[in-house]
């Protein structure tokens, strides 16, 4: 019995010395613990010490740099040093969004997703793949379908005849010259359409309507191509792809009037010959003046070149159209290839531009016409003065051989023309030019000289006096007042 | 036997051919450098920091150049067409931009792209115009004042954008990016502690400025621009604005008038003697003026000549 009760006491005492030994070991782990615990959070005060110590410091120098009308402005400033810090990224990135809207939803998906401000820091990259992918889409309060729409600008072009001698005596003496309006976005990743729709005297027309692929991959064509297709002004020359309103001067010089103006829709043949020119250049000095388009496609290459002070482009272009050089009624296109040429002659200020043109197609008398073209084009704008002084200088040449049932025929044309800017709103410009009809029945040469006054980017006011004598016709001169205004977002043509 | 020899040597021989004319490829590849398009001067300084020998950057525009002029010149074009990376101010800041994209046929850096960087993002903006926005206002930026590599802090967040734009387009170079990332972000901490005391005596300083370029300049350091001789941006000075812009600077003291090269100097001139004002003619951009050839050379060059034309002393540049 007693060696029972011993053997108990005993298995008690032994039990009493492990509990404490367990105690004693738990009571060590947890201090262990505890002091990790403490350390962390020692280590944790210093690091949140050394950031209300710089962020106290950055106030004040913002209190110091900034008074009190500045104090809007001053918290959203504050908000961009605070994205310095990993802590405080998230607010940061909050106040982000009321400057860039588009960009809320991610914003909001890295906060909820990456907790920890360093994180959000090294993911930064992802706020560039949700950039806006057009201007008017960072717009703040614009719906979708709002930011979606199209760019949309009008252009109104008034001209007023102020005095001259015309053998036609039929010019108006005040008349709106020209309406365009144009719609232009990007279509898809792809490609955009650029839409220009004119209105004249003599009706309402799409001038151009243009859908271009910008990416060559899509068709997985090779680098460096790009194809257009509608209603395309032709490559041929440097002044036909300007649109009328951006024009050097107040009118198209005469070998584009003479080539490639539209005949009139009711050509009445009075058996006179000298009387039915005289109608056809009647037209065309009232009338003509558009630039040379039709419906149908092209397709550019940029040339890979090494210089990065050179460009070269081929572009072939097949053209449905209407013009005293080319008719293409029978249902046979017009072929357009032209080699383009570009220099730095210095480096970004002074450039030349050169454009070998040929063209194929039927006309009118059912035969074909070749046209050959050559132009060439300085540009001169000073670096530091770009603003205030400006040079370019407009050269063309074109031969046009018809043939057709009466024979072969072969006309000329030519211009020069120069517009020097002399102020940042002042611009003098001056044209010589001569062209026949293509079918060299008729001729005229002329000089032109110009004021043009920009206000702004956005209007302009332009006196010109054309001086022209035409066979059959004779002498005319005339002074007009031109004034041009610009409403809306209207993409810059190209150089 | 022989022939099974040949057999089996034929391709291997094939194989190590393959491997000889694969390698330089393979190598060629590797040691390919990026090659970056930058719109600005001080894009491609940043760029060239942090791409290293990495990367080869060329630049659009003319340091002295006034961004309003640039033209698109094709040759432009041509460079982007073979561009691994964009980077832009953004903000319309380059209204020629878009066109240029459309002509370099390049999928890689068209706007959305991996190789399309805007710098402008994540930047706190100021001179967002409010209400309605016209034309009547002039030719203003509709998404704010585009000039905003001028404040250092906007300087680290241009940095971050360029890193992460050459990290998306060659993630094997990484951590080489970001090494230099940080480290030009540190050095950008640098210059800001250095500029601040620099620009010290321009706390409350009151100046008359020529275009709306120095804004984030003024925010930074302190001091305030109370007048433009563009009465509008965009819109040439007029004999009346002049006439008003002068009250306004003898009823304020302003002693400084600020403008960039490429603005004519008839107008500042005629005003400096009208109101005693110095003028002030310096560079906003990396390049613009001799010896600028760094961020920090650029701010210390700017606030420099103002703390010159404020104080008379002559502050030197850190290395002089």
């Amino acid at each position: 019995m007693k060696a029972v009760a011993i053997i108990t006491l005993l298995i008690l005492m032994l039990s009493q010395i492990q509990s404490a030994y367990a105690g004693d070991t738990a009571k060590e782990v947890l201090t262990v613990h505890m002091d990790e615990n403490v350390e962390a959070l020692i280590h944790r005060i210093g690091e949140l010490e050394r950031l209300v110590s710089e962020l106290k410091r950055r106030v004040e120098e913002l209190e110091a740099g900034r008074d009190a009308e500045k104090a809007n402005t001053g918290g959203k400033l504050l908000s961009t040093r605070l994205r310095d810090y990993p802590a405080l990224q998230g607010s940061n990135l909050w106040l982000s969004m009321r400057y860039a809207p588009w960009g809320l939803l991610r914003v909001v998906r890295l906060n909820g997703g990456t907790p920890k401000g360093q994180r959000i820091r090294n993911e930064q990259p992802q706020f560039e793949t949700v950039q806006p992918s057009s201007s008017s889409a960072a717009l703040g309060g614009a719906g979708l379908w709002q930011a979606m729409n199209p760019d949309i600008s009008l252009i109104g072009g008034f001209a007023m005849r102020l005095g001259g001698k015309n053998p036609l005596g039929s010019y108006r003496g005040a008349a709106l010259r020209s309406v365009e309006i144009a719609l232009q976005a990007y279509a898809d990743p792809f490609g955009r359409l650029d839409t220009f729709v004119e209105h004249t005297q003599e009706g309402t027309h799409i001038c151009q309507a243009e859908l271009s692929l910008l990416d060559p991959s899509v068709l997985r064509l090779p680098k460096g191509f790009q194809i257009r297709g509608g209603i395309l002004l032709a490559n041929v020359g440097k002044l036909n792809t300007i649109h009328a309103h951006e024009q050097p001067l107040a009118d198209l010089p005469l070998l584009h009037k003479f080539f490639y103006s539209h005949p009139p829709e009711e050509n009445h043949n009075s058996g006179n010959q000298n009387s039915d020119v005289s109608n056809l250049l009647r037209h065309i000095i009232e009338h003509g003046g558009h630039n040379f388009h039709g419906t149908g496609a092209r397709i550019s290459y940029l040339l890979p070149t090494k210089s990065p002070r050179q460009a070269h482009e081929i572009s072939i272009e097949a053209l449905n159209t209407h013009n005293l050089t080319f008719d293409c009624g029978s249902g046979r296109p017009l072929l357009l290839s032209r080699w383009r040429s570009f220099f730095e002659l210095a480096p970004v200020e002074k450039t030349l531009d050169l454009g070998l043109n040929y063209g194929y197609g039927p006309n009118s008398f059912g035969g074909n016409t070749h046209l050959y073209s050559v132009d060439l084009t300085y540009r001169w704008r000073p670096i530091e003065a770009g603003l205030y002084r400006s040079l370019s200088w407009y050269n063309e040449f074109a031969v046009a051989r018809q043939s057709g049932a009466n024979g072969s025929r072969s006309a000329t044309g030519f211009f020069s023309m120069v517009e020097y800017q002399f102020s940042r709103t002042f611009y003098l410009g001056a044209r010589y030019d001569w062209a026949s009809l293509p079918d060299s029945s008729a001729h005229g040469s002329g000089v032109s000289f110009a004021l043009t006054y920009y206000p702004s980017e956005f209007s302009r006011y332009r006196l010109q006096l054309n001086r022209r004598k035409y066979s059959l016709l004779g002498t005319s001169w005339d002074l007009i007042l031109e004034m041009t205004f610009s409403i809306g977002v209207h993409r810059p043509h190209p150089f | 036997m022989f022939s099974k020899v040949k057999m089996c040597a034929k391709p291997q021989l094939v194989l190590q051919i393959a491997i000889i004319l694969l390698l330089p490829s393979v190598g060629h590849a590797n040691a390919k450098k990026l090659f970056v398009v930058t719109t600005t001067p001080d894009l491609r300084y940043f760029a060239e920091r942090i791409g290293g020998d990495k990367v080869t950057v060329t630049c659009l525009m003319h340091p002295r150049q006034n961004p309003h002029t640039v033209q698109p010149l094709p040759s432009f074009a041509v460079q982007m067409s073979h561009a691994d990376l964009f980077v832009c101010v953004g903000l319309d800041f380059e209204l020629w931009a878009d066109q240029l994209l459309d002509m370099a046929r390049n999928p890689k850096i068209r706007r959305g792209a991996q190789g399309y960087v805007d710098a402008s993002i994540g930047i706190p903006l100021i001179e967002v115009p409010t209400g309605r926005v016209t034309r009547e206002q002039g030719e203003i930026h509709i998404f704010g004042n585009p000039h905003y590599w001028l404040d250092p802090l906007n300087a680290k967040i241009i940095v971050n954008n360029i890193a992460a734009g050459l990290k998306r387009v060659s993630p094997g170079n990484s951590d080489y990016f970001e090494a230099n990332r940080k480290k030009l972000i540190e050095e950008i901490e640098e210059i800001l502690d250095e500029t601040l005391k620099l620009a010290a005596p321009l706390k409350g300083e009151k100046i008359v400025a020529y275009h709306l370029t120095w804004s984030y300049l003024a925010n930074r350091y302190g001091f305030k621009i109370i007048g433009q001789l563009e009465p509008k941006p965009g819109i040439p000075p007029s004999a009346r604005h002049i006439s008003e812009l002068i009250e306004l600077m003898k009823a304020n003291e302003v002693k400084v008038i600020l403008k960039e090269p490429f603005y004519e100097n008839r107008f500042p001139r005629l005003i400096a003697q009208q109101t005693g004002a110095k003028l002030v003619e310096v560079a906003p951009s990396i390049g613009g003026d001799k010896g600028v050839n760094t961020y920090r050379d650029l701010l210390t060059n700017i606030l420099g000549k103002l703390v010159e034309a404020i104080t008379g002393c002559t502050t030197k540049r850190k290395g002089e």
